[in-house]
């Protein structure tokens, strides 16, 4: 469904990807995991089509999207939940998940949507009159995927979605992915949170400085030597 | 007396929606983009020239040529957005930088086209509506009217639509906007031609009360800035209050004090306005 073939990418001189290939398949959740400043953000942005690469491809559908305006992929259904939520603080709870559905020619008949994600997220429910500003840091990253479920995604981008949560949030949040993964929701998931992102996944990428170093089935990948010494603190 | 004070009250009012408008024109282009357009003024006065150029050389009813005065003023706008403005996103001083250019090029252009003599076209709609001892002159009227309506239309038109969610959208993290579908580079461009054409009507309507010169985008795009800052960046409706009560204060002040000084008392009202709100009038944060 996506795909990247040796993809490079440069931040002025920083060489940040070097030749980064990967692959989701329909239905599946992948999980990239790495140390900081590994190039995980990079690849998401890169695929979200934020950022440009300097060479290689990202494949999305069969199509070769590497040059499409993020505006584009969105509408195809490609959609990511950037780092650090990006909510926007003056809009209502409401008015964020409707600016979610923005690009979807069905915009005008959103309640059985609006439904859907508050049944996933009753905390928003309750919240739907308030700025999207005065919510508090889950709440604020539940207002993030639910506004980016409203845009109907077929593939799903989720940047550190437990960045800076209490653990019993991080908990509440994989619950969701794998609720909505149960729903046959292909998810690309992005995390530092090592245990947490092998827990989630069906298989996993292992990213350091730019490229690909380990890869395999999530469950397999939990047990290798190096990934349990640097990932999981075992 | 009474005929005075009120005569210069819709005076004040006419001339401080004027101001409105651009001051709308700022707010806008400001709060959705990040871009400043200082050189508002100048699109004004492409405005007020090419109606000038449409009704008296050309021989077009006035109505007629407002609307292609309005549409070139946009041009104008869409070029200079093209060429400069795109380039100054969220940078004050360049943003400064090239409406300063853009002023004098196109100040001296006008000076070129039309020289520096006030040029003045015919009544468009004479005489007055009487009101006991006071007279309204009815074009007065109908351009504060229109002023009004388009203020209020852009207004309706932000709170209520789509395009509107995705502009406010927008203002307040253009890459979150994007990530939504927004295609930015077009919306960029819309506000950017809207702003200019509305400076254009601003012009076009200046052109059938006053006589037009070459400089007279500069006073008001001052002024627009004073409004817009007296009624609170970002507020659209503001924008207008805030042109209407400066021109009001204007008016009527000039009546008491010395005419020479209008622009300090407007100066030193918005100052004293600002101790007390320093957000504005309408602003909230």
């Amino acid at each position: 469904m996506l795909q990247l073939d040796a993809v490079d990418c440069h931040y002025a001189k920083v060489h940040v990807l070097r030749g980064v290939s990967l692959a989701v398949g329909a239905g599946e959740i992948v999980s990239v995991i790495g140390p900081n400043a590994a190039g995980k953000t990079t690849t998401l942005r890169v695929i979200a089509g934020l950022k440009d690469v300097s060479g290689g491809a990202v494949r999305y559908e069969g199509e070769d999207v590497t040059r499409r305006p993020a505006f584009e992929r969105v509408r195809r259904g490609l959609i990511l939940v950037p780092e650090g939520r990006q909510i926007f603080p003056r809009f209502s709870v409401l008015d964020n998940l409707l600016m979610g559905a923005y690009q979807r020619p069905d915009r005008h008949d959103l309640d059985r949507d609006l439904a859907t994600v508050y049944e996933l997220f009753p905390r928003l429910h309750e919240r739907r009159g308030q700025k999207g500003g005065s919510l508090s840091g889950g709440e604020q990253q539940m207002l993030a995927i639910a506004r980016g479920l409203m845009g109907r995604p077929r593939c799903l981008l989720l940047d550190e979605p437990s960045l800076g949560l209490a653990p019993i949030v991080v908990a509440e949040i994989g619950r969701t992915i794998k609720a909505l993964a149960a729903r046959g929701l292909t998810i690309l998931l992005v995390e530092q949170n090592a245990a947490m992102a092998l827990e989630l996944a069906d298989r996993a990428y292992v990213l350091e400085s730019g490229h690909v170093s380990l890869q395999g089935q999530a469950s397999e990948l939990r047990q290798t030597d190096v990934v349990k010494r640097l990932y999981l603190g075992a | 007396m009474t005929q005075l004070v009120l005569g210069q009250v819709l005076n004040g009012a006419i001339i401080g929606a004027m101001y409105g408008i651009i001051a709308l024109g700022i707010t806008l282009t400001f709060g959705i983009t990040g871009i400043v357009n200082f050189a508002l003024g100048e699109f004004m006065m492409i405005g007020a020239y090419a109606t000038y150029a449409l009704a008296e050389r050309f021989g077009w009813p006035y109505p007629v040529a407002v609307v292609p005065a309005c549409l070139i003023a946009a041009a104008a706008g869409y070029l200079a957005n093209k060429a400069f403005f795109r380039f100054t996103r969220n940078n004050l001083v360049n943003g400064l930088l090239v409406s300063i250019g853009l002023i004098s090029i196109l100040e001296s252009a006008a000076l070129l086209f039309w020289t520096a003599t006030p040029l003045e076209m015919h009544f468009v709609l004479p005489g007055a509506l009487r009101l006991g001892e006071v007279g309204l002159p009815k074009m007065k009227l109908v351009v504060f009217a229109v002023i009004l309506a388009v203020i209020v239309l852009t207004y309706l038109g932000l709170a209520r639509t789509w395009l509107g969610r995705a502009a406010f959208a927008y203002a307040q993290n253009p890459e979150a906007a994007m990530l939504m579908g927004v295609h930015t580079p077009r919306l960029e461009t819309a506000v950017m031609l809207y702003s200019t054409g509305l400076a254009g009507l601003g012009g076009a309507l200046y052109a059938s009360l006053y006589s037009l010169e070459p400089a007279m985008g500069g006073v008001y795009v001052l002024k627009g800035m004073e409004a817009a800052i007296l009624g609170g960046i970002g507020s659209l409706m503001g924008s207008l209050w805030g042109g209407v009560i400066l021109g009001v204060i204007e008016g009527v002040g000039s009546i008491f004090l010395p005419t020479a000084f209008r622009d300090a008392y407007g100066l030193a009202i918005l100052v004293a306005i600002l101790l007390f709100r320093p957000a504005g009038l309408f602003g909230t944060e």
